[in-house]
This record gives C-alpha cells, structure tokens and sequence, in this order.
C-alpha cells in the first residue's frame, strides 16, 4: 500500500499566490534583468554583448547626466523640506479651531489628487512668459516678464514651487493624522506646567512627531528623486539641461536613443543615490529617536 | 473677586489669533485653488483672448462651445474610454489580489509566510525606470499575443493593448499591508465557525471576511483607481499607435504641439481631471484614511 502523502497545500499559500506571481512578473524578474542589461550594449534588437563597467564609467563622466543627477538632487531637497515644514505648519494651522475647516482640508489636498500631467498644463499656462497670469500680476508691481520656464536660471525653480505646491496636501494629511493622534492630555499636562504654545511645540509636539517628519522626508524624496511627468510636460528637461532629471534623461535614452544598457545603469544610479539617502535619514531619524 | 471669563486683553489676543490663523489659511488655500480656477476661465475663455495681454478677466463671454470642440477635435472620449477601462480593471484586480494576500498574511499563516510578506514589502523599493525597459522588452515579445508567434516573434505583443497597461498595476504593496492591518483586526473566531459550517476558504474570505473589511476595501480601490488613472510614464512607453493612448498621453502630447491651442487644451485638462475629483469628493473619507494609513504605519 502506497504512503499516504500527508503534505498539502497551505490555503493561505494559495491566496499570495496572485500576488506573489504578479510582483515576480513585473518588478522582480525585470530588476534583475535590468541589472544585466546595464552591464551590456543592450539596445533591444541585437544580442546583448557583456561590456562591463563600461556603461557605468560612460555615466560618470556624461555632462548630461551629471547635470541631470545634480538638478535632481537640488529639485529633491527643494521639494522635499518645504514640503514637509509646509505640511507641519498648515496641520498645525488646521488642527486650531478654524471656520471652515473641513473645507479647506479639501481643497489643500486638491492638487495632490490630480495628475502631475494636468497640473504641469495648467502651470505652463499660468507661469507663460508672455501672456502668463503670474507675469500680469507681477507686472502690476511693475515688474519685467519673467521667462519662468524658457531661462536657465528659472526653470528648475519653477518646476520645485509646482512639486511644493502638489504635495502640500500630501503632507498636511499625514500630519494632521499624526498630531490628532498625540493624546489631548500631554498637552494639557504642559499647560497646566505654565507652558505657552511655542514651549509646547518644542517639547511635546515636535519630538512626538519626529517619526512622522522622517517618513515625510522620506517619501516626498524619493517620489521627487523620480521627478519625469512635470519635467517632460513643463520644460522637456530644457533648456539646454537645466532642468533635466535622471529618470527623463534615462526615458531618452532608452526610448528614444535605445541605450537600453545605459539607460539601466543610469537608473541604477539612480536607485543608489537613493538606497544612501533613504539610509542616512533613517539613520539620522532613528539616533535623535534614542537621543530624545 | 473670581471672574468666570478671561480678562478682556487675553481674549482679544486670542480674537486677534483666530483671525491671523483664519487669515493664513484663506490665503494658502486661495494659492492651492487659484491655478485650477484660472484652468477653468481658460476653458471658458473665447479663441481671441486666451493670447491677449494683458490677460482678460472675465472673458467677454463664457463659451461652453469650447468644451464640445475640445471633444470633438481630440477625440477625447476614445483616450477617456481606454483610461477608463484600464484605471478600473487594475482597480477590480488590485483590490481583489491584495484583499487575498493581505488576508492570508494576517489569518491564514504558514511556514514561511513572514519571509513571503518581508519579500512584498521589499519589492515596493523597485522603481519604474529600472523595470521599464525589460517590462518592455517581455510585453512586446510575449508569446501568442498581438500577432507574435510561440518565440514571441513577429507582431507586436502586448504593446498598444489594454493587457499591457493593465497587467504592472495588478497588484500593490501598499493595498496588501493595508488589507492585511484590517483583516487583523477581525476576529479569528469567525473562521473556526465558518470551517465547522464547511465553508471552503475562499468562500469564508469572500463572503464573511471580505464584507467586513468593505471600509479597507474602499480605501484601496480608490487611491488606486486615482493613482492608475493618473500614472503616465508607463502608458506612454507602452503605446505607439495614438489610438491607445491614455488620457495623460494625449494631454501631454497636446501641450507637446508647437501651437497650443489652449482654451481647448484646458477645456480636455478639466474634463480629464473629473473621474478622480468625482472619486475623491465622494470618497473623501476612505481616500484620507488610506492616505493617513500609511503615515502612521511609517
């Protein structure tokens, strides 16, 4: 008589599966396949031939792309700090008794629902150089037209204001969840110890929150390190680079030069300067978490 | 003597407060709204004056003709059907696929399970440009679809079809934690009747978990609809024929054009827009809760 099998599947096996088959299919076979192409002259028709570091000395000294790094950078920490001292103080403001404050949670998180391509359409029109709104409102100060998107000099700006005022709702949100959730009699407690506002800020909220600033640093960034629909809609990078980011610089030179081994280690790039950044505000998070 | 009432100088200070806080915010807010407000003047606005300096407000007459010409100029409802189509098939299979794993990780555990759901929360850290081009490569030489022979050869694949834009956003990281906090939250109890009952597991998921979980549910399928409807890098790298163009391709290859014809372009932004606006409106509070979920997980 054969053994019985006593094996079976787990049921809860069964129900990750979907999952587990998805995210195999579309993120991690493709990471890994990306990881060998960015060692290759991969452009997609040919066979790939092994090249080495080759694509990864090539990046490191392309004028674009350190151009292109150094511009996403400066965009990421242009974004990501007002974003987060905005959102703290907008929550704050919010978290008073306010009239009308349910309608204007509304309407802060507005842009944040919206896609950043039709946010990027409605900018070019309001920031347009000659017939722009915001160059009329200026001009009533009597100020010159400002090229906002078409100058060296104001693109990249322009584009860390649109990535500012997008996220402020974001950023409000998870705040205000955060500091609703501090219990009303710490405060109280301080109070009654004759601490004004600003004390109380500083000693209970402040510190209190700081898991939640870290995670709000954390994720504006890394979404601002990825930085590709506003760029391509608004400035298409330009001009002459300045406003260029990584992940646009990887989308040409994949799709429309098809370096597709050096688009992969671009994007390599990009993910380690990331993996660091992500690894120092952790870090740094974590040691004043121990320190408080 | 006990007065009741603060004296009078601590509560005109707390007057003046009130009035600097309330202040602040209108003018934020008038900040947040004016750019949309201003994209619907401009879709409203007649041909002559979208180009007039300086800029004129109000238009000398609303032209609502805008929006039909919008419509009909840029076909805007083929690229809304096929955002339509591919924002909601992603949402039904998102919600279902992360409502199954997040409820096995929190009530149906195994050997292993830990390390499974360590690996999902890993994967949330893989970018889109770094999956991109071999996602490409895979969907285009996908075997027996889009006129591709057994080797994936000879057509063009899943490229330029609904499968292709659908199949990445099938399943998140973020729905399946979510899921799997609030199905912890249910009692275990309900299972072990179930099972007495001799309901089989999918079935104890799908009608006795699943409907308790609706508020989850809704949190997930709405930022996901929302994030699917908006996403752009992936459409416009697996479209090639116009025709299967999102609505964010289209949009932006109409601000792409050497002439803008802006009061139409603003018209299709605001007519784009209305899907998530409508979803967020009425589903402001399951939309804010998953937002905030994810905060106070971090």
């Amino acid at each position: 008589m054969p053994a019985r099998s006593t094996f079976r599947i787990p049921p809860g096996l069964l129900f990750v599966l979907p999952v587990m088959v998805i995210f195999l299919v579309v993120r991690v076979i493709p990471s890994l396949a990306a990881l060998y192409i960015s060692f290759t002259d991969f452009g997609g028709v040919r066979a790939p031939n092994w090249v080495g570091l080759a694509n990864f000395q090539a990046l490191a000294a392309d004028p674009v792309f350190r151009q292109a790094l150094f511009n996403t950078i400066v965009y990421t920490i242009g974004v990501a700090v007002p974003s987060t001292l905005i959102g703290l103080a907008v929550a704050l403001l919010l978290n008073t008794s306010i009239l009308l404050r349910g309608f204007f949670r509304t309407m802060f998180f507005l842009p944040a629902v919206v896609s950043f391509v039709s946010i990027a359409v409605i900018w070019s029109y309001v920031l347009n150089a000659q017939f722009g709104i915001l160059n009329y409102v200026l001009s009533l100060f009597g100020l010159a037209k400002v090229p906002w998107l078409d100058s060296t000099t104001f693109a990249l700006p322009s584009l860390i204001f649109i990535g500012v005022w997008k996220n402020i709702g974001y950023t409000t949100t998870i705040y205000l969840a955060a500091i609703q959730a501090i219990p009303q009699e710490l405060h109280e407690a301080a109070t009654v110890d004759g601490g004004h506002a600003l004390q109380r800020f500083r000693d209970i909220t402040w510190p209190l929150l700081r898991p939640v600033t870290a995670f709000v640093m954390l994720m504006t960034s890394i979404v601002a390190f990825q930085a590709f629909d506003q760029v391509l809609v608004l400035t298409g990078g330009g001009p002459a680079e300045a406003s260029t980011t990584v992940v646009l610089e990887t989308y040409r030179a994949a799709f429309q030069f098809l370096r597709f081994g050096y688009a992969s280690a671009m994007a390599f790039a990009l993910a380690l300067v990331i993996g660091i950044f992500s690894y120092l505000l952790i870090r740094s998070a974590n040691r004043r978490e121990r320190a408080a | 003597m006990i007065t009741r009432r603060p004296p009078l100088a601590i509560r005109l200070t707390r007057l003046a407060g009130l009035l600097a806080r309330q202040t602040m915010v209108v003018v934020l807010v008038a900040l947040i709204i004016f750019p949309f407000f201003w994209m619907i003047v401009t879709s409203l606005t007649p041909v002559q004056e979208v180009f007039s300096w300086p800029p004129r407000f109000p238009p000398s007459i609303l032209k609502w003709d805008n929006y039909a010409e919008a419509i009909e100029q840029y076909s805007f409802w083929r690229y809304f059907w096929n955002s339509m189509v591919v924002a909601l098939l992603a949402t039904v299979f998102i919600v279902l696929f992360d409502a199954m794993a997040g409820y096995a990780f929190a009530k149906l555990p195994f050997k292993g399970i830990n390390w499974i759901y360590m690996s999902v929360l890993a994967t949330v850290m893989i970018p889109m440009q770094i999956t991109m081009i071999p996602l490409f490569m895979i969907f285009k030489h996908a075997p027996l679809v889009g006129g591709n022979d057994l080797l994936g050869a000879g057509g063009r694949g899943l490229v330029d079809s609904y499968a292709g834009m659908i199949i990445p956003w099938m399943a998140t990281t973020f729905g399946t934690m979510l899921m799997r906090e609030y199905f912890r939250m249910l009692p275990r109890e309900l299972i072990d009747a179930a099972r007495l009952d001799g309901l089989n597991e999918f079935r104890i998921f799908l009608h006795i978990y699943l409907p308790l979980a609706l508020p989850a549910v809704a949190s997930v399928a709405l930022l996901t609809f929302t994030e699917v409807w908006n996403t752009f890098l992936w459409p416009l790298i697996i479209t090639n024929s116009t025709d299967m163009r999102t609505v964010q391709v289209q949009m932006a290859s109409l601000k792409d054009q050497y002439f803008t014809d802006w009061h139409l372009l603003m018209a299709f932004t605001v007519l784009s827009c209305i899907p998530v606006l409508l979803v967020y409106f009425l589903g402001q509070k399951y939309f804010t809760r998953g937002i905030a979920f994810s905060g106070i997980k971090g």
